[in-house]
């Protein structure tokens, strides 16, 4: 089944998402909107305002309400990849040319700026104190998970508990965030709050975990972007460090690192040992069992349709290939 | 009245508290210094000082808007240019990674108030100042007309905002002219000093004068700013007549900075 199928009933709704992030990006000069719009139309699986939608359905369910979470967030997401593809030095994100390649570093700070200062003003519409309170503090703390990621790059001294906390800051966070402010959004109860909460960190995990090994595993093609990017900036991520278990694969990694730049040649070599290694099944388990305690967090709730789509999301998040 | 010591005192306060919040060590030990713009700090200290509000709630709302300025001046930083070394590239990555965090910080400060309108305007100034920002760097061909208002734009709106939510108009009048003046004196120090600036590249684009004799041409473009520098003073001494008292430490910066710049004021006097 396709993402899109789990969540069709949802297609009225996510259509008002789609129309008031177009709205919302709406700049009086050119290029500014251009490069918003741009990102916007590259699209992207909308998951986080998904996620948002389905959890405001364990409460109160209205949509004028609950979209200010949604769209706010997407917004947030969208303005970190314009600056994530300036610290990145990328000029490709989902096969398309990024902002900073198509213009430069200037305009992709001023549109990242642009775009996250538009979330804050939409979402600030959202008249609930604790749904400001709980997404600055995550803010607040992806953004030293960023600055942690820097710190860490071509570490080989960091240790399995290093990387959870930063996939937890990278990418889990958001997503817990998404399940969490819909649920306040839509006035669910505080227990009803935390289940989706702790739902959204589990499958967030598992979503950066399947992310990590995807980098191994897919092509070019599937990418978007070379296999093996990760490795290349030195982010090291589980596959890495399980299969630096072995000791001539570790000898390896620690020669690559220490003869920057890396070249493709070398990168293609290590990701050829590193597959031939059992690094991957461990990593897809690992990654399961983020995804059955995230099942076990949506047992708690009452069944309802939302609750069967947000499994239905989770278990293809944990057997996506790319 | 509060006496001009007792604004200093309060000034070193805030500036250490500021501080505090934009230290991150990692950071600090690759990036270059964030700069606090004391005369913005002063400025919304006497905005907020008018309104009565409690000294953690001042501390908070100043806070939050000079991060906010933090933020877009550490993103001004970033440069198109190819780096080739680690430490360039370290430079580059963190200092966009600071003022996304700076700018996470004022959110995060103003949900503790649970002030979520003031989150919305200085949201809203942020929005004005990057559109403006775009089109004083993004439009060649643009009138100096424009360019000195864009630059009005960058450099008041965050303080217009801030004026404008404790509604306090005198306040925003001030801050507009004083911010572009002081924008001004700057740009006619790069002059005189010989260093290209984007302002004076536009001047120069405007003027059609890419070669030729540099001192004409040099005293031609201070022509232009002076004469903004000009207005400016005029239209804030009317202002400062109007608010009798808490101008005089701003003035006081002013005629420093003009006395750094070589503008004369003597030399427009004698001419008109």
């Amino acid at each position: 089944m396709k993402l899109t199928t789990i969540y069709s009933h949802l297609r009225s709704d996510l259509s008002t998402i789609e129309k008031d992030l177009e709205k919302t990006i709406e700049a009086q000069h050119a290029i500014l909107q251009d490069a918003s719009t741009q990102l916007l139309k590259a699209g992207g699986k909308r998951i986080r305002p998904v996620f948002v939608l389905l959890s405001a359905q364990f409460g109160t369910y209205d949509v004028d309400r609950v979209k200010r979470a949604a769209v706010a967030l997407e917004l947030i997401h969208m303005a970190s990849l314009v600056h994530d593809d300036v610290i990145d030095d990328a000029s490709l994100r989902r096969g398309k040319s990024t902002i900073k390649a198509q213009w430069d570093n200037r305009v992709a700070m001023y549109t990242g700026d642009y775009i996250f200062a538009r979330s804050l003003e939409y979402i600030t519409h959202l008249n609930k104190v604790e749904a400001h309170n709980v997404l600055s503090h995550a803010i607040v703390e992806m953004c030293l998970g960023e600055i942690e990621q820097i710190r860490e790059q071509y570490d080989l001294s960091q240790n399995l508990r290093d990387y959870f906390r930063r996939i937890k800051r990278k990418t889990a966070l958001l997503i817990s965030v998404s399940c969490e402010l819909g649920a306040i959004a839509g006035d669910a109860d505080s227990d009803t709050q935390l289940q989706l909460k702790r739902f959204g960190y589990y499958v967030g995990m598992a979503f950066q975990i399947t992310d990590d090994i995807l980098d191994f595993t897919s092509t070019e093609k599937q990418l978007g972007k070379p296999a093996g990017g990760d490795l290349q900036q030195g982010n090291i991520t589980l596959p890495v460090f399980f299969a630096r278990e072995d000791e001539e694969i570790n000898t390896q990694l620690h020669a690559l690192f220490e003869n920057q730049p890396i070249s493709r040649l070398d990168i293609e070599k290590l990701l050829h040992a590193i597959k031939e290694t059992d690094a991957i099944n461990r990593s897809k388990e690992i990654a399961d069992r983020y995804l059955q305690k995230a099942f076990i967090a949506l047992d708690q709730l009452p069944d309802n349709r939302a609750k069967k789509s947000l499994r239905q999301i989770a278990e293809y998040i944990g057997r996506r290939n790319y | 009245m509060m006496q001009n010591q007792e604004i200093e005192a309060k000034i070193s306060d805030l500036l250490i508290k500021i501080n505090k919040r934009l230290q991150h060590p990692y950071l600090m030990r690759y990036i270059e210094k964030p700069i606090i713009d004391e005369d913005k700090l002063l400025l919304t200290y006497i905005i907020l000082n008018e309104k009565g509000l409690s000294e953690e709630e001042l501390d908070n709302y100043a806070m939050s808007t000079m991060l906010v300025q933090v933020a877009l001046d550490t993103h001004e930083r970033i440069t198109s240019q190819d780096l080739s070394s680690d430490e360039g590239r370290k430079n580059r990555q963190l200092t966009v990674l600071a003022g996304d965090y700076y700018s996470s910080l004022y959110y995060f400060l103003l949900s503790e108030l649970k002030d979520l309108s003031m989150i919305r305007a200085l949201a809203q100034a942020i929005q004005e100042i990057n559109e403006n920002k775009m089109q004083f760097y993004m439009n060649d061909n643009q009138s100096i007309e424009n360019s000195m208002e864009n630059l009005h734009r960058i450099e008041s709106t965050l303080l217009l905002k801030t004026a404008d939510y404790f509604h306090l108009p005198l306040w925003k009048g001030i801050a507009d002219e004083f911010f572009f003046m002081k924008r001004m004196l700057h740009e006619r120090s790069h002059v005189i000093n010989n260093t290209y600036t984007p302002l004076t590249a536009k001047i120069m684009h405007h003027l059609n004068r890419s070669k030729g004799n540099w001192l004409s041409l040099k005293n031609q473009i201070l022509d232009i700013i002076d004469s903004y520098i000009l207005h400016s003073k005029g239209r804030l001494e009317k202002l400062w007549s109007q608010e009798p008292v808490m101008h005089t430490v701003l003035e006081r910066r002013l005629e420093q900075y003009i006395k750094h710049s070589g503008f004369r004021m003597k030399k427009y006097a004698e001419e008109g």
